[in-house]
């Protein structure tokens, strides 16, 4: 079979497997949010961690603009004792980690924004990578098939309005708003129809200059002065190879932040330099005419180390993790079935405090099924069933279409997971935090999620749905504020439960529409369950509306203005007794583009926050005020 | 904001930029210089006295309207031992929008974004050498040609910089503005 013809067949695997392998975008049923690569560029995404912003309708907090906290499922694990009841992110099919201590880093995925094709979000239950996601999926999918010999570079620079300018030498004076950036990325990809080669390298600095966090840093740091610079840099890379049966890739990349952060659950300063390596190897490849098979090999070492000024670093620490999944799928005249397995491991070092034999803080398999039938409804299925360090763990989820014609369809999806609380980590950020071990607890989870959409005038995408999940055994963490030092004194509650409503509405433009973009409402509330859960769920915004168009004007000038609103939330303070109000969001984007040199540098100016209204996602967390950000992209 | 005489008043017509335009987008350019004086220093006025204004700019025809950039820059001299002097580079893109009243009278008015860079004198403090803000700003501006190509300009500009005390300054200039057609390797560039 010539190389040429493999590369045709590839393609033809993609769509045969069903859920561990790459699958393309475009043959998932689950309800979901498709970003592609356009519109990161449009909307001048260029860090990682700012991605969840890009996400229309989905719940995003952070403090200080880097790390975020949460999901994109809607569930606020910040308030919950961390371990792995979040998302799952994947790298084309591979599972990365980014997260520690229930903080959010993006930034460390081996992966550099520029390498991306689109990303894919799940907010509701998804069964991918052989797994069944409960609490929300966030896919990057790196683009594929190049050709020829391409390169790209680009400059980016911001700044924020509030600084005092020439009245710092006058009684006037306020503490100084610095820069943000620069931000750079460098790309240079080559291939054929055998092969591919794609290397980045990205590097960033911004200067934490809000005094709301400034003035925290500088008080735990005292008397030396605190570190209020966050730098960043990452060697990224991915190859790939088409064989006449298949398709073979490798990623690499070695990601590094360091910086001062915030523990929000613990509401703690880090100094922390946090390096993550990370090597996978994935692919598929046609059995036989009719089966098909992925797998998906990776190791991982997150290192987080103190530095600088004295803060507390109870979280440094060494983690690796090593993950392999297997699938086989094969297609039947009514459908498809796949089977396989899903093995993890992980490893804790350099934690003195913690007993050699809690090291491996995650060491687990399961085994999983799915299938899909061609018959009413189109049912599909999937369930899995495995062992961890605490007991048995499972999780099921099915979909099906009652009703789909070539202008409306409704989706109805159904997930459940049960597994022993201990499991997948969550020991070992609790060891972390302080708090140690805890009584193994029974977590579950389940959702229910029914999505009606219906094409309109202009292929224009309409989508109505609502969504209820139940949390049983969730712990949440508070904190002793009545004791001497040392600070760290978090308690664990006993487990609750925790039920929330969600309705949403979604429009979304046609691909192929001279403008793109939409809009996304949600609407949440918590409908049940202890009421320490429920007051905690009130961090989540009970109204949130998105909005964004690209168009073209001109025919060299690409516009997206955006709107983002979010009601205020309201969140427990440190002793997790009162609740602190953060304001409603009000934030208005522009983003204006335009190509010179034969569209060989594209030229962008970005506005954030344009109302210059208050911009804050957390009590502790920064004000956002406005700002703008010049950049150019050069490209061959 | 200098009104440039863009390629029309070259071509010996008068065009208005506003309506569609006769030829494509980036076929003409100007470049002009001009100076002048502060006419409102705002609050900067408690602490410093402007001096001299120097501005250029450079303007290409656009879909709608003329596209450019400027740079103006002039000295604060501190009024107080306790204050720096310090130069102001004032670098602003600039949307203008041109209305011909005669052949050779051209009003005009314009939005404009851009950086207030201060530079100050004496300081050696590392971060405190120079200070960067945002700020937004409209000009009005009366173009007389004198030649084909050539024309007096006069304009005056209204900034507000986004500083914590904010910055509300007016300045008003005169000079001279050429304007040519876009060489091919230039335009090529914008394209």
């Amino acid at each position: 079979m010539s190389v040429r013809r493999g590369v045709r067949r590839a393609g033809a695997i993609a769509m045969l497997l069903g859920a561990a392998g790459s699958v393309p975008a475009s043959a998932q049923l689950t309800p979901r949010e498709v970003i592609t690569r356009a519109e990161i560029e449009a909307a001048g995404w260029v860090r990682l961690s700012e991605l969840p912003f890009a996400v229309p309708g989905a719940s995003r907090t952070t403090v200080d603009g880097v790390t975020v906290l949460g999901n994109v499922s809607g569930l606020p694990t910040w308030e919950i004792a961390p371990g792995r009841d979040e998302w799952l992110v994947l790298v084309d099919g591979q599972p990365v980690q980014p997260s520690f201590a229930g903080t959010n880093v993006l930034d460390l995925l081996p992966v550099a924004i520029t390498q991306l094709d689109s990303v894919v979000v799940y907010r509701g239950p998804a069964f991918v990578a052989g797994r069944v996601a409960i609490h929300g999926v966030l896919r990057l999918y790196t683009q594929r098939g190049l050709r020829g010999t391409h390169g790209s570079a680009s400059h980016y620079s911001g700044n924020e309005v509030g600084d005092a300018g020439p009245f710092t030498f006058t009684p006037a004076a306020t503490p100084n708003i610095d820069n943000s950036g620069p931000f750079h990325a460098l790309r240079l990809t080559h291939g054929d129809t055998a092969w591919d080669a794609d290397l980045a390298f990205r590097r960033w600095t911004d200067n934490i200059t809000d005094r709301r966090i400034a003035d925290r840093h500088e008080a735990a740091a005292a008397p030396e002065a605190p570190e209020l610079w966050i730098r960043h840099i990452a060697p990224t890379m991915r190859a790939g190879v088409s064989t006449a049966n298949g398709r073979h890739d490798v990623h690499a990349g070695i990601a590094q932040l360091r910086g001062t952060f915030l523990v929000p659950s613990l509401r703690e300063e880090q100094a922390l330099r946090t390096r993550q390596g990370f090597l996978g190897v994935s692919g598929d490849a046609l059995l036989g005419a009719l089966t098909a098979g992925s797998y998906a090999v990776s190791v991982s070492e997150l290192q987080a180390d103190p530095f600088g000024a004295p803060l507390p670093a109870t979280l440094a620490h060494r983690r690796r993790d090593l993950g392999a999944t297997l699938a086989i799928n094969r297609r039947f005249s009514r459908g498809w079935v796949e089977g396989g397995g899903v093995v993890a491991h992980q490893r804790l070092a350099d934690v003195p405090a913690l007993p050699a034999f809690s090291r491996d803080v995650a060491t687990g398999a399961h085994a999983f099924a799915a299938a899909q039938l061609h018959a009413p409804w189109s049912p599909r299925a999937a369930a899995t069933l495995g062992h961890g360090l605490d007991g048995a763990r499972m999780s099921a989820a099915a979909f099906a279409t009652p009703y789909a014609d070539s202008i409306q369809q409704l989706l109805v999806s159904l997930a459940a997971e049960r597994k022993a609380y201990g499991d997948d980590g969550a020991w070992i950020d609790l060891e972390l935090l302080g708090i140690g071990y805890t009584a193994t607890t029974r977590r579950a989870s389940a959702i229910a999620d029914v999505a009606w959409s219906r094409l309109t005038k202009g292929d224009i995408r309409t989508t109505i749905g609502a969504a209820v999940r139940r949390e049983t055994g969730l712990l949440l963490l508070t904190r002793d504020t009545g004791g001497p030092p040392p600070a760290f004194a978090p308690e664990v509650s006993a487990p609750m439960s925790l039920t929330l409503g969600e309705l949403r509405a979604t429009l979304d433009f046609p691909p192929t529409s001279p403008i793109q973009g939409g809009a996304a409402y949600r609407f949440s509330q918590q409908l049940g369950g202890w009421i320490e859960a429920r007051e905690a769920a009130r961090s989540l915004p009970r109204h949130l509306l998105d909005a964004s168009v690209v168009f073209t004007a001109f025919g060299d000038v690409r516009v997206r203005p955006a709107v983002s609103l979010a009601s205020r939330t309201h969140w427990r303070d440190v002793g997790g007794a009162a609740l602190e109000e953060v304001p409603a969001v009000t934030r208005l984007d522009l983003s204006l583009e335009k190509w010179f040199f034969h569209r060989h540098l594209r030229a962008q100016l970005l506005a954030r926050n344009l109302l210059n209204d208050i911009e804050r996602y957390h009590p502790l967390g920064a004000d956002f005020r406005l700002r703008v950000f010049a950049g150019a992209t050069l490209s061959f | 904001m200098v009104l440039a005489s863009l390629s029309p008043l070259a071509e010996g017509r008068a065009q208005d930029s506003t309506r569609a335009p006769a030829s494509p987008a980036y076929s003409t350019m100007s470049v002009g210089i001009a100076g002048g004086r502060t006419i409102d220093d705002g609050a900067l006025a408690d602490f410093w006295d402007s001096g001299t204004t120097l501005r250029l700019d450079v303007y290409t025809r656009f879909h709608r309207g003329d596209v450019g950039a400027w740079l103006l820059t002039l000295p604060w001299d501190a009024r107080s031992a306790e204050q720096p002097d310090f130069r102001a580079y004032i670098f602003g893109l600039d949307w203008r929008f041109t209305r011909s009243v005669t052949r050779w009278l051209r009003p005009s008015a314009s939005v404009s974004a851009g950086n207030f860079l201060s530079t100050f004198e004496g300081v050696e403090t590392k971060g405190l050498k120079k200070e960067s803000e945002i700020f937004i700003g409209a000009s009005a501006g009366l173009a007389v040609g004198v030649t084909r190509a050539t024309s007096l300009t006069a304009t005056v500009t209204g900034i507000n910089v986004f500083t914590s005390t904010p910055i509300r300054t007016t300045f008003a200039t005169v000079g001279v503005s050429h304007g040519f057609a876009t060489p091919g390797w230039l335009r090529g560039v914008f394209e």
